[in-house]
């Protein structure tokens, strides 16, 4: 139990230090999008150590990043994204990794994720007019879903022993 | 067994229909939002839902609704103030754009690059948001 409690910490402490480090980057291409390392180490936890303690890491970066920014305000969008593409890549993972590659998974997962904190912003400021970012968001969801779901590739086929004990 | 099925290779057979249905909703996405082309004769600055203020490119004007949220510091430039924070917005009258100058709004401050000529200019941790409006934005009363 302890050593999963602190294989989750270092998850969670490695996915926060990927976000300050992009949020210390500019803008790519699109203001707002971002290559979305940190969730690599979300999928690494949901291949290797299940939902449930993916949905912990999920909660625990959102709440953590809302406090180091100072904007509690993100934490409505990054955790409500972060739910939903967690149990899309959940999904994909269980019933259709056999079939497809772990890529196109991150790469659904990615879009899902543009797309839900883009809807979420709509919602809470009744402004259609941003949905105009929606193309961006999701082509760019598509792109860095590749770097990353590679990334997951190639950390899975090493078979690290401290992420498998 | 999930490992497994990951390690077996980086591309499978599957891809190809994800990539093809990601491609399509992107795709899709382009030509509802930005085909339709709009003109854009003014612009409402909103901060929670709320507008504070608004512009008329034709007549270079603005009207100022919510006083104690807004600090003219000269023609072109204003300064929303939201409760979590600041942005300064400079007007380009020419151009029919509208574009944030300063702002404390985090460290990437990504505001900074949008320009309201390619979209909505949105400050997420401050709520703000400069639309661009093809109508005049009429006057809001209260």
């Amino acid at each position: 139990m302890g050593k999963k409690v602190a294989k989750l910490s270092v998850l969670c402490a490695l996915s926060l230090i990927t976000f300050m480090v992009e949020n210390l980057l500019p803008p790519l291409i699109i203001p707002g999008a971002k290559l979305g390392l940190g969730n690599i180490f979300v999928m690494l936890t949901l291949i290797y150590m299940g939902l449930p303690q993916a949905l912990v890491l999920v909660l625990a970066k959102s709440l953590l990043s809302a406090i180091i920014v100072g904007n509690m305000f993100s934490l409505a969008f990054s955790f409500t994204a972060g739910v939903l593409s967690l149990i899309v890549t959940y999904l994909m993972l269980r019933f259709l990794s056999k079939n497809i590659s772990v890529l196109s998974i991150a790469s659904t997962s990615a879009c899902c994720h543009n797309l839900t904190q883009l809807c979420v912003f709509w919602l809470l400021n009744a402004n259609v007019n941003v949905m105009l970012y929606a193309p961006y968001l999701a082509l760019l969801g598509l792109l860095s879903g590749l770097v990353t779901g590679f990334i997951v590739y190639l950390i899975t086929k090493k078979d690290l022993k401290v992420l498998v004990s | 067994m999930l490992t497994e099925n990951i390690k077996k290779a980086p591309f499978k057979k599957g891809d190809i229909i994800v990539y093809l249905a990601l491609i399509i909703l992107v795709v899709t996405l382009f030509l509802v939002t930005l085909l339709p082309q709009r003109e854009i004769n003014g612009f409402t600055v909103t901060v929670g839902g709320k507008t504070v203020l608004y512009g008329d490119f034709l007549n270079n004007s603005v009207k100022i609704s919510k006083v104690d949220w807004v600090e003219k510091i000269d023609e072109n430039t204003y300064k929303i103030i939201s409760q979590s924070g600041y942005n300064t917005i400079k007007i380009d009258w020419q151009n029919k754009d509208v574009v944030v100058i300063e702002t404390d709004c985090g460290i990437s401050k990504e505001c900074t690059y949008m320009r309201l000529k390619n979209g909505d200019v949105i400050c997420v941790p401050h709520q703000m948001i400069i639309s661009r409006t093809g109508e005049i934005p009429k006057p809001v009363v209260g």
